[in-house]
């Protein structure tokens, strides 16, 4: 009966218009949001786009770093990706296995291990953001990615989830993205990677080796062993083939601790574990010279690395070789193109890491020297941040020209902060000048504090709240190395009459 | 939570769908089951401020029982009216006016504890309208207390209003309505049209105008005139914008609530400005202050006296003008009580008491000059010269006391003059942070309202009815790009602080 009014009356019109129009815009809504999302990662959604695979390296930014895909193709013939989502965490292991799985199966799942001893309580907009814009608007897995995040953790007053579901409301004052023509590509289909997830860090600091091997255990907390739980039984249930990998940077003790515990579960699991922290030495790893920052190595690294490991897997997994089959040639037109492109890389990360050793050579014979000309001769380079402060100097004779380069006025008090001949801060004149900062770190190494001073009374440059005080008349200057973080030297430079200036440290 | 909230919409869309699938005969009761629970979260979960507002409704219809009950005993009656008003308008003051003159005075904070339930201004006024109306017997008084709950609490209206009457709404909030699909989707309409004016255009102008307002000592010359007539287009479409919505949720339930507004910008004076603009607060001034007033025997007789003195034409006019005067004056008090919200009222009242005492004169020189008076151009002369006096008020309105407006207007005629900046570019294209994108977002949102304004001036009908006749690609292209103009443009989500509603703090 009730059908048949529905029919009669025309209602089944409008009921088709309002599903129409919902579909449409539910449509356009979806091509809105990808449009505006600014941070998806071709890593992720070029995954989509690739043809068969036999090995998925999941994990934050760590799996787009040290495993060259195209390299291990060329040299043992099995087709590898990496799958490295920007500050993702264990949480959404899950959730990145599941979508990887929709697409393919792989032979072999290397999951990094690291992102477990960074798992937080906390809620970060840029764990949840970084993951979950990289899936559908209306993907259930993407709710759920939400879901087991945010169930796990303690909500705080103020929290704008809606946003999180609905993320244009946080990218679409980003009108720029519009004018992007690689915003559009998203919706063609075209978003790629040509290095099957491989991303080449051409930046350098120095390190030194942390030697915390250790056997010891540290508890999990109910939080990590929970996540990790859930990740081990997922990976079980599905029956896959999965390889936990802990991979060479600056590891704590602590960090070391918690791995040796996840171990223990993987082991229950009678799943595979690698702490390649372990074989830095065998990789030729130099900590010096191999890494971007304290949690990846630059690409001189991924090389070592790489060579080390692609032929571990090599060895320890029955991985095929598609070399001889016709259908994976493009694969090496594509390592081909990789290869060119490297030696281009290569050269760039060798003459840095040169320059940076070279500065460092430089920076550790400043303190032997005492001629004031030379010593400011040698302080102009591009890898030390100077700070200055002055007060109360004569220019007699044209002195001050040996400071043009950091525009010291005679008679005014003077303070300033220089990486190489970029002016970060300069403030003179006759009143008290003062400036405080921190000096330039790679993420995440704590920034170093610096604070300088100038007035009638004398200088001051203080580092890490550790202050060194002048008279006036004086040029107090400290010479910090951003590569290593050091400070090299740090002198006073004492105006005699008609003479110059001394140096004294 | 705020009506522009998604948490907002998400309790609306589950009391709709809990409203239109209950039977006919219990929809009030989710109704005012949803009231509850929304009136609290958009007291940011105040008990207290819930309990107040429910306290004076309370309290209103007690007194609404007891009109009823005491109709002999006249003596009574108006003790109980006395102390029902001395209650919820002591309140209102309280919550509005207090913390001035606790400043002022130099008073211990009293009131920084006190939080008051929002939209006490409009339930207030509609509770006492509702108290007078029984005291006079205009209104059948409601014997059903959860019935007049849900009158008083009705949570669309808590917001910015409307002020309404017992007697034109109170019936239709619980009465039975059939669900219609059209009405559904013009509340839809409505909330879109709404959000559009608000967080597209309003927040916008905003920019400009508290950019402006932000540093007088830097913007001084045309910049003022800038701001205040920005600031005009901005209240506009911000207080148009929060009753669209109001009225579109309201709407969704199928009840219609009496309109605010009626082109105000085409008023060609000030008394009919405000026949346009805050309808509902003006008929409710004029409905229990003025007419009341003119009413008392007091006046009767004082009309009489201005009479002997000056003539029937300009005695019977005095004593409407100091009627008048006190109806601002309480809507001074009703905005705030601090001398600036005083000062803009009483510069309404100034103006319309000037416009009619010279019209004559006005007249004459019309006549004299043989100026067209049954022309386009003189109603646009009119109009702007209206919006002109209107937006010199709203200047005020604006600044943060009556001395600072001042000193506005002060830094706008004496500093040096400086057209130029009229073709500064430049300086327009960073404006507070305003790119190029902005202001043709700006020009196509006034466009856009001008074009709605002609449409219903040229049809007679609302937009959204001219809409429903047009063909479809048109209706929805109509609709699907003020959606996304709204998602995209809109100034909301994290990054963006989105005001409030000017008129919310009401």
């Amino acid at each position: 009966m009730m059908h048949k009014r529905f029919f009669a009356n025309g209602r089944w019109k409008k009921a088709l218009g309002v599903v129409a129009f919902i579909g449409v815009f539910a449509l356009m809504f979806n091509y809105a949001t990808w449009i505006f999302r600014t941070n998806v990662n071709d890593d992720v959604v070029g995954l989509e786009n690739e043809g068969d695979l036999d090995v998925l390296w999941l994990g934050g930014s760590v799996a787009a770093h040290y495993f060259q895909p195209l390299q291990a193709y060329h040299d043992y013939g099995y087709c590898a990706y990496d799958f490295g989502s920007n500050a993702c965490r264990t949480d959404f292991y899950i959730n990145e296995l599941a979508y990887a799985r929709r697409i393919q199966d792989f032979d072999l799942y290397i999951v990094d291990l690291r992102t477990l001893a960074l798992l937080s309580e906390e809620v970060r907009d840029i764990e949840i953001g970084s993951w979950t814009s990289q899936l559908g608007v209306f993907s259930f897995n993407r709710f759920d990615s939400m879901y087991r995040y945010y169930s796990k953790r303690r909500l705080e007053d103020g929290i704008d989830w809606t946003s999180i579901v609905f993320d244009i409301a946080r990218t679409h004052s980003n009108t720029k993205a519009l004018a992007d023509e690689r915003q559009w590509d998203i919706l063609y289909g075209k978003r790629q990677t040509e290095t099957r997830g491989f991303e080449t860090a051409i930046q350098h600091t120095a390190f030194e080796k942390p030697n915390v091997a250790t056997t010891e255990r540290r508890t999990l907390t109910d939080h990590q062993r929970e996540v990790f739980t859930d990740l081990l039984d997922y990976c079980k249930n599905k029956k896959m083939q999965v390889l936990f990998i802990v991979n060479p940077y600056i590891v704590s003790k602590e960090e070391w601790e918690t791995y040796n515990s996840a171990a223990d579960l993987i082991d229950v699991y009678g799943f595979d574990y690698l702490n390649t922290n372990e074989y830095v030495d065998e990789m030729g790893i130099d900590f010096e010279t191999d890494f971007e920052n304290m949690n990846h190595v630059n690409y001189l690294g991924s090389v070592k690395f790489h060579k080390w490991f692609s032929k571990y897997l090599k060895e320890h997994y029955d991985l095929p070789d598609h070399r001889v089959d016709p259908e994976y040639s493009f694969w090496e037109d594509d390592y081909e193109r990789f290869k060119k492109n490297q030696e281009d890389l290569t050269s760039q990360i060798t003459e840095l890491v040169e320059s940076h050793l070279e500065a460092k050579e430089t920076g550790l014979s400043l303190s032997q020297m005492d001629d004031t000309t030379e010593w400011l001769s040698a302080i102009k380079n591009d890898n030390y941040t100077i700070v200055l402060a002055a007060s109360d100097i004569i220019d007699d004779d044209g002195m001050l020209d040996l400071f043009s380069d950091w525009e010291i006025q005679p008679g005014e008090n003077y303070v300033g902060v220089w990486e190489g001949n970029s002016k970060i801060y300069v403030g003179q004149s006759n009143e008290t000048e003062e400036y405080e900062g921190l000096f330039s770190a790679s993420s995440p190494i704590p920034q170093q504090s610096y604070g300088a001073y100038a007035g009638d009374d004398g200088t001051a440059i203080s580092v890490n709240g550790i202050v060194q005080d002048l008279p006036p008349g004086q040029i107090k200057v400290v010479v910090f190395d951003v590569n290593y973080q050091r400070v090299w030297d740090s002198v006073a430079l004492v105006q005699e009459n008609n003479r110059g200036f001394t140096l004294y440290r | 939570m705020t009506i522009l909230s998604f948490s907002f919409y998400l309790l609306v869309g589950i009391s709709l769908v809990l409203y239109w699938l209950f039977p006919r005969q219990y929809r009030w009761v989710v109704l005012l089951l949803s009231n509850g629970v929304i009136a609290w979260l958009l007291n940011d979960r105040s008990y207290v401020a819930l309990g107040l507002m429910y306290g004076m409704i309370i309290v209103a219809f007690a007194a609404g029982k007891l009109f009823d009950s005491l109709d002999e005993k006249k003596r009574l009656k108006k003790f109980v009216l006395i102390a029902f008003l001395l209650l919820e308008a002591g309140i209102l003051l309280f919550s509005k006016d207090f913390v001035y003159y606790q400043n002022l005075l130099s008073i211990s904070s009293i009131s920084s504890r006190f939080v008051p339930p929002l939209g006490i201004s409009y339930f207030t006024l509609s509770l006492i309208g509702y108290g007078l109306d029984c005291y006079w017997n205009k209104n059948l008084v409601e014997k059903n207390p959860f019935r007049f709950l849900l009158f008083g609490s009705y949570y669309p209206m808590l917001t910015s209003g409307p002020i309404v009457r017992y007697r034109e709404v109170g019936n239709d909030l619980v009465s039975v309505h059939a669900f219609s699909y059209e009405t559904v989707c013009f509340g839809l309409q409505r909330i879109l049209w709404g959000m559009f004016k608000k967080l597209v255009l309003a927040e916008r102008i905003g920019i400009i105008v508290n950019t402006i307002y932000g540093d007088p000592a830097t913007y001084t010359g045309w910049f003022v005139w800038i701001a205040i007539f920005g600031f005009l287009l901005q209240l506009y479409a911000d207080f148009t914008g929060s009753m669209d919505i109001i009225y579109g949720v309201s709407e969704l339930y199928g009840i219609k609530l009496p309109e605010n507004f009626d082109l105000p910008f085409m008023a060609r004076n000030l008394s009919e400005f405000w026949r346009r603009w805050h309808i509902t607060l003006g008929a409710w001034l004029k409905n229990y202050i003025f007419y009341p007033i003119i009413k008392t025997g007091a006046f009767q007789s004082f009309s009489q006296k201005t009479m002997g003195a000056f003539g029937k034409k300009w005695g019977r006019k005095i004593p409407v003008w100091c009627a008048l005067f006190i109806s601002w004056t309480i809507m001074g008090f009703w905005h705030g009580g601090t001398p600036k919200f005083l000062f803009v009222t009483l510069w309404f009242w100034f103006w319309i008491v000037i416009g009619e005492m010279l019209e004559p004169l006005f007249e004459r020189v019309v006549n004299s000059l043989k100026i067209r008076t049954d022309c386009f151009s003189w109603h646009l002369f009119q109009s702007l010269r209206t919006f002109a006096l209107v937006s010199l008020s709203a200047g005020i309105f604006r600044a943060e006391s009556l001395r600072g407006g001042l000193s506005m207007y002060k830094g706008a005629l004496i500093s040096k003059q400086n057209p130029w900046i009229l073709f500064d570019y430049d300086m327009w294209s960073s404006f507070g942070g305003l790119t190029i994108g902005d202001w043709f977002t700006v020009l196509l949102g006034l466009l856009i309202l001008c074009a709605a304004a002609i449409i219903r001036l040229t049809t007679g009908r609302s937009v959204r009815e001219w809409v429903l006749k047009q063909n479809l690609v048109f209706r929805w292209g109509l609709w699907f790009f003020l959606l996304f103009a709204v998602l995209i443009w809109g100034k909301y989500g994290p990054g963006y602080n989105t005001a409030d509603f000017i008129y919310k703090g009401f």
